[in-house]
């Protein structure tokens, strides 16, 4: 292999290959020698070292540039090896004062940027322990308290509601009802001590029940918004009275029956196959069943047996039941 | 002979066919009703031997036809009438949610009375029908 513009045959390979590599760095080839872009004009390479030894002293020259005409001299037969000694010994010297700032930048870095010495464990104490540094211990201690104050207040809070959760949930009630009651006209925050109004749906049940001397609680003083009230009856028979309401809202249906036994022969109900769920309120159990598309819930309190079915979601059911005993 | 007994196999493939579908077709189709929502019916024992069969049923939404179509009551175990809807008034009801009626009956003191009521639910045309036996009264 012979190169270009010296003629030499390099012997050795990887020698050869960084001389290539630092030849294609360079942006032009004219003819059968090697330019170099300089200063807004071409020089051979030759020429450029000749310029830069004669007419800049070595001692003057950046390592870059020193490194590049070590490159240049090693291919250079013509090259003075008084030269070459004085340029490595500038290049020896240039490279041990660059290690030396390289030290000083390093250790200013640390001291004066970093957050955590923990990055930097091979470091000795002593050259972080600045200001900076203990700054920032304070700061993580301050943190780290903090940190441990809101764990505990999103551990306060989470218990509250828990207990809030659970107390009413145990006691019949539900934690939305208990805090506010709301429908699509109104707002307001719920007072306990305050009777549940009556659904005007369901006043004449309610004052029938009364007519027939009724007082216990057996039936529900809320519906769903929307229903309006279709058909009415008290149907007095040798085995019970009958109490029945049915009430629609446009395609849905809700049916209310409460049956007063003298006999204690109640209904068969009808189901789809399903579970049969079971909700305890006020100490009675109410049964919740799927009947085709409709919720039907049966429960019986002493001598009423009483059930409501309809177009409502199981949601609206317990609502429902729970409304039963809201008075 | 063998044409004989390849069409018995065949038969009795049938049968057994028919056995299992006529098992299994009751218990898929157990899903509740879209006619009927709840019936009962009791008999309760009056005065002088007087039985009364009382029955309700409720529909789910206003039906075209509600109530009983058949009550059989039984006097000690023996059924000793028949009441059918086309007969007795009462016992079918129309447009309406919930049927309730009774029928009454003057028995014989000391013996013993029960009823199995047939009832009916229907609309647009479709409907459904279920029965139900009774408690068991003695008559005074």
């Amino acid at each position: 292999m012979r190169h270009a513009k010296s003629g030499y045959k390099l012997q050795n390979e990887s020698l050869q290959r960084k001389y290539n590599k630092k030849l294609s760095m360079f942006p032009k080839t004219v003819f059968m020698g090697i330019y170099v872009y300089k200063g807004g004009f071409f020089v051979s390479e030759k020429q450029q070292f000749n310029n830069v030894s004669s007419f800049a002293p070595i001692n003057e020259l950046d390592i870059e540039k020193i490194e590049q005409l070590m490159d240049y001299a090693f291919y250079e037969k013509h090259a003075d090896i008084k030269e070459l000694r004085e340029l490595l010994k500038t290049y020896k010297e240039l490279k041990k004062e660059n290690a030396e700032n390289s030290a000083v930048a390093w250790n200013d870095f640390i001291q004066n940027y970093s957050m955590y010495e923990e990055i930097f464990p091979d470091i000795p104490c002593a050259q972080h322990s600045s200001k900076q540094t203990a700054k920032m211990k304070k700061q993580r201690k301050d943190k780290g308290f903090y940190r441990l104050w809101r764990y505990g207040l999103v551990a306060a809070v989470f218990f509250v509601l828990c207990t809030i959760f659970f107390n009413t949930t145990a006691m019949g009630g539900s934690i939305w009802q208990s805090i506010a009651r709301w429908n699509s006209e109104v707002f307001s925050f719920t007072n306990k001590t305050a009777p549940a109004q009556i659904n005007d749906e369901l006043i004449l049940l309610h004052d029938t029940l009364t007519t027939y001397e009724i007082t216990e609680k057996v039936a529900p003083t809320w519906i769903p918004d929307g229903f309006v009230l279709t058909e009415f009856s008290a149907v007095e028979l040798s085995t019970k009275t009958i109490f029945h309401l049915l009430l629609n809202d446009k395609e849905r249906l809700l049916l209310i029956e409460i049956n007063s036994l003298i006999e204690l022969s109640g209904n068969m109900y009808e189901k789809s196959d399903g579970e049969v769920y079971e909700f305890n309120r006020n100490g009675v159990t109410h049964y919740i069943m799927q009947n085709e598309s409709w919720v039907t819930v049966v429960w019986r309190n002493g001598n009423y047996e009483s059930n409501f079915s309809g177009d409502i979601s199981v949601v609206e059911a317990e609502m429902m039941i729970n409304s039963i005993y809201e008075r | 002979m063998e044409a004989k007994s390849k069409f018995l196999r065949k038969a009795a493939l049938f049968f057994v066919f028919i056995f299992f579908v006529s098992i299994v077709t009751p218990v898929a189709f157990a899903r509740g009703s879209i006619y009927i929502n709840s019936y009962g019916a009791g008999v309760t024992a009056g005065n002088n031997g007087s039985i009364t069969v009382s029955f309700n049923i409720t529909g789910r939404g206003i039906m075209d036809e509600i109530g009983a179509t058949r009550i059989l009551l039984y006097e000690n175990g023996s059924l000793i009438r028949t009441y059918l809807n086309t007969n007795t008034s009462g016992m079918m009801g129309y447009n309406k949610s919930l049927h309730a009626s009774s029928v009454t009956y003057t028995g014989v003191a000391g013996r013993a009375y029960f009823a199995s009521v047939s009832f009916k639910c229907g609309k647009d045309g479709g409907w459904d029908t279920r029965s139900l036996t009774t408690n068991t009264v003695t008559a005074r």
